[in-house]
């Protein structure tokens, strides 16, 4: 618990990790692509490269197609990579959730199957647990898996689907035991979303992009070796991704974060007007509250799997608004103006994944501190919102009771 | 390079944990107080941690010290800070010891250090004064032959008082001031008490030299081992807070199941994991990697400061009405929160500094 907390901060590479580093730098130096924002097929060729050079899965056992080696080494490739400013993962569901779920849960079967696919981008996926009715109340999700020889029929509705529009599989969680307490009754599946009966629709959200989708379940068949776990064992499979999504999306936005705030003080230092002493030192304040979540996420490393993810994930999630808060603000009276043609070109901007991308700020619209501070607002409700976080944090980590 | 804790380090914040919990229970020391003993009734306290070294955690093995380092160091006044002990172990063990360490002559060194490192002598230092704030550069040369020094730890209680002042320009010097005037400023901390001293200059013999930065980074070392404290006392108001919600009752159920306490506690946790990772950053920066101490004593201060005065403030809203009152532990942390909090800078001024070094101002 809290008070035997053994603190571990790194600060800098052991010699190996040094090494690693190095190598990797001069790989990413050498390959980093310039892809356009919403290229796919060069996204994931991108992916498949990456992989191919041995940067991927770096923390996956090697008999999967991993690497076999330590969260230090993710660390590291985190950090070189957003050094180098290279695309997002086109498979980020796979890799950060997924795989990493399917690792700790799934089959043999399962594992041999389904992971290698997740690294090389062959097979992109996305997660289905969410429903309109079945937010933060996730036990409370509708959707119907029912026995049908050697197969599931699924029906019902799937909402705030990342990646589901170009997705190959969802790791879905349906209800196959109405009659069960509500935690009891739900089962985890592996489905096809090329299945008959599967409609993916684009949900456009406040930045204007469609980054999220609906995914409709009709009647669709999913063989029943395409359970994760037991039956009626989902809600433990959906903890263990949780705990996991939680983990990585912190570790994997810290470093996005330092990124974010080099970017601020290039804005700043480029400016006529320096700062007034009361701005200057709210991005002080930014810059130790960053920091400190970078370490901490180090520092907690070991206990990142378990529910001490939801203190990082809301810290990060509150830091990254103030960060995008303190960035617009820095623009002035400019700050409400859309660069770029605004939210018709949202999704279409002919901006690029690259070398360049980020430096360039202002030219294109999901480079702007604008866009970045809509998206924002996203933050402290994906992945859990920070009022459910927060009870997590107060039942699970401190032992509160529960009502 | 891995900084979990060692073994040795695991031994020292077992073994400090459960002495400090045997020999120091906070409600002993509400008691003395209000006895109107003062800390002064601590002395079988000092002379036991004499016993286990701690004051001489940092003196070098030359002049007779344990010769650990910050690390080390913060991994026990975490434990200290738990257990609100009196301040004469930061003002000699901690300030003095890192000033003679850092400043004092081989003379000096060896005149001090040992007698500072085995307890026989209880040392303190004065560096601030009356028109200075926190800025050593604000720091003024003797005027009308006498040098004040204000926010002085302990000097009431020390067989020793350094003080460190500038002399002109960039040069500062370490002296001993002797046949001093004390005064008690009456911190709102009784634990720690501060003082006003001042010194005839005729009576301030030298006994080192350097520069600012030195004086700035005894003060920084000072700091960490401070923030230390502050991140142990924030870890254990939030035990008892805990505690406290889960078996006090309202409304027929613990007021632990309201998701308003609930929140407030979750919050004290977010603050007390950033606040531990910002203290053994700056304590290993400050033993392997001297060109990150100014920023990294800087982050530790700021978070400290931020996380323990919430978490103290936080643990007596949850407390409710009882937290508010004498007989209850809280005010005492609270007290001490808030007077380390505007010792060796406050927020605003490590922000500045931090701002500074980003180029922003």
């Amino acid at each position: 618990m809290y008070n035997n907390c053994k603190p571990m901060p790194r600060l800098q590479d052991t010699s190996e990790e040094a090494t690693y580093r190095a190598r990797l730098r001069a790989w990413l130096s050498d390959n980093a692509p310039s892809i356009a924002k919403h290229d796919v097929d060069a996204l994931k060729a991108w992916q498949r490269q990456l992989y191919e050079a041995g940067w991927l899965g770096l923390t996956w056992p090697a008999e999967y197609g991993g690497q076999g080696l330590g969260f230090r080494q993710q660390a590291i490739f985190n950090e070189e990579a957003a050094r180098a400013k290279v695309p997002p993962s086109v498979n980020n569901i796979g890799l950060m959730i997924v795989g990493p779920a399917l690792i700790a849960v799934g089959s043999e079967e399962q594992k041999r199957r389904y992971l290698k696919p997740i690294l090389t981008a062959e097979e992109i996926w996305c997660q289905g647990f969410s429903e309109p009715n079945a937010g933060s109340d996730l036990a409370g999700l509708q959707a119907r898996a029912v026995d049908d020889g050697d197969d599931y029929v699924v029906t019902g509705q799937k909402i705030w689907t990342s990646n589901s529009l170009i997705a190959e599989y969802i790791w879905l969680l349906a209800r196959t035991d109405p009659a069960a307490p509500r935690h009891k009754g739900i089962t985890a599946l592996i489905v096809d979303l090329r299945s008959p009966g599967v409609t993916v629709k684009p949900l456009r959200q406040i930045t204007g992009e469609a980054e999220f989708g609906e995914v409709f379940f009709d009647e669709v068949r999913v063989p029943k070796a395409n359970r994760v776990g037991a039956e009626n064992d989902g809600w433990i499979v959906g903890m263990k991704t949780f705990t996991r999504e939680r983990a990585n999306i912190s570790v994997s936005l810290s470093v996005r974060l330092q990124q974010q705030f080099d970017r601020l003080l290039e804005g700043i230092r480029g400016r006529d007007v320096p700062l007034d002493t009361q701005q200057a030192r709210e991005v002080a304040l930014a810059y130790v509250d960053s920091q400190c979540l970078t370490l901490t996420c180090e520092r907690l490393a070991g206990r990142l799997f378990g529910f001490e993810s939801s203190v990082v994930k809301v810290a990060w999630a509150e830091m990254n608004q103030r960060l995008q808060e303190i960035g617009i603000s820095t623009l002035g009276p400019d700050a409400p103006l859309l660069p770029g043609g605004g939210f018709d070109q949202a999704g279409e901007s002919s901006s690029t994944w690259g070398t360049e991308a980020l430096s360039e700020t202002g030219e294109s619209f999901e480079n702007s501190w604008q866009f970045g501070y809509l998206r924002s607002r996203a933050n402290t409700i994906e992945g859990g919102t920070s009022e459910i976080l927060r009870t997590v944090i107060a039942e699970r980590v401190l032992g509160l009771p529960r009502k | 390079m891995d900084f979990s804790l060692n073994d040795e380090q695991i031994l020292l914040r077992d073994s400090a944990r459960a002495f400090l919990r045997e020999e120091w229970p906070v409600a002993e020391l509400r008691r003395m107080l209000d006895a109107d003993d003062g800390i002064s009734a601590a002395g079988a306290l000092w002379s036991k941690m004499a016993d286990l070294g701690w004051p001489g955690l940092l003196v070098s093995e030359d002049n007779e010290g344990l010769g650990l380092g910050m690390f080390d160091l913060a991994v026990l006044m975490e434990e200290a800070g738990r257990h609100l002990i009196p301040g004469t172990l930061h003002a000699s063990g901690v300030l003095a010891a890192t000033a003679l360490e850092t400043l004092g002559s081989h003379a000096a060194q060896q005149r001090y250090l040992p007698d500072i490192a085995g307890g026989a002598l209880k040392a303190t230092v004065g560096i601030y004064e009356p028109d200075s704030g926190w800025t050593p550069m604000m720091l003024q040369p003797p005027s009308n032959g006498t040098a004040t020094k204000r926010y002085v730890p302990d000097a009431a209680e020390a067989g020793l008082i350094l003080f460190l002042g500038r002399t002109g320009g960039n040069a500062v010097r370490l002296s001993v001031a002797r046949e001093a005037e004390i005064a008690n400023l009456h911190s709102m901390d009784v634990t720690r008490p501060l003082y006003q001293v001042s010194c005839r200059e005729e009576n301030l013999e030298p006994v080192g030299d350097g520069t600012l930065g030195d004086l700035q980074a005894i003060v920084d070392k000072a700091s960490i081992a401070l923030s230390a404290e502050m991140a142990g006392s924030a870890a254990r108001v939030l035990e008892t807070t805990v505690d406290y919600v889960k078996s006090r009752k309202q409304f027929g159920r613990a007021v632990g199941t309201f998701q308003a306490v609930q929140h407030k506690a979750a919050d004290m946790l977010i603050g007390l994991e950033k606040a531990l990772t910002a203290v053994y950053y700056a304590a290993a920066a400050a033993d392997e990697l001297p060109d990150q101490l100014a920023e990294a004593a800087s982050i530790a201060k700021a978070t400290a400061n931020a996380t323990s005065v919430h978490a103290s403030q936080t643990g007596i809203q949850l407390h409710g009405g009882l937290g508010f009152t004498w007989e209850q532990d809280l005010h005492l942390y609270l007290k001490r929160a808030k007077a380390c909090e505007f010792t060796y800078g406050d927020t605003k001024w490590h922000l500045d500094r931090i701002a500074h070094g980003l180029g922003l101002s």
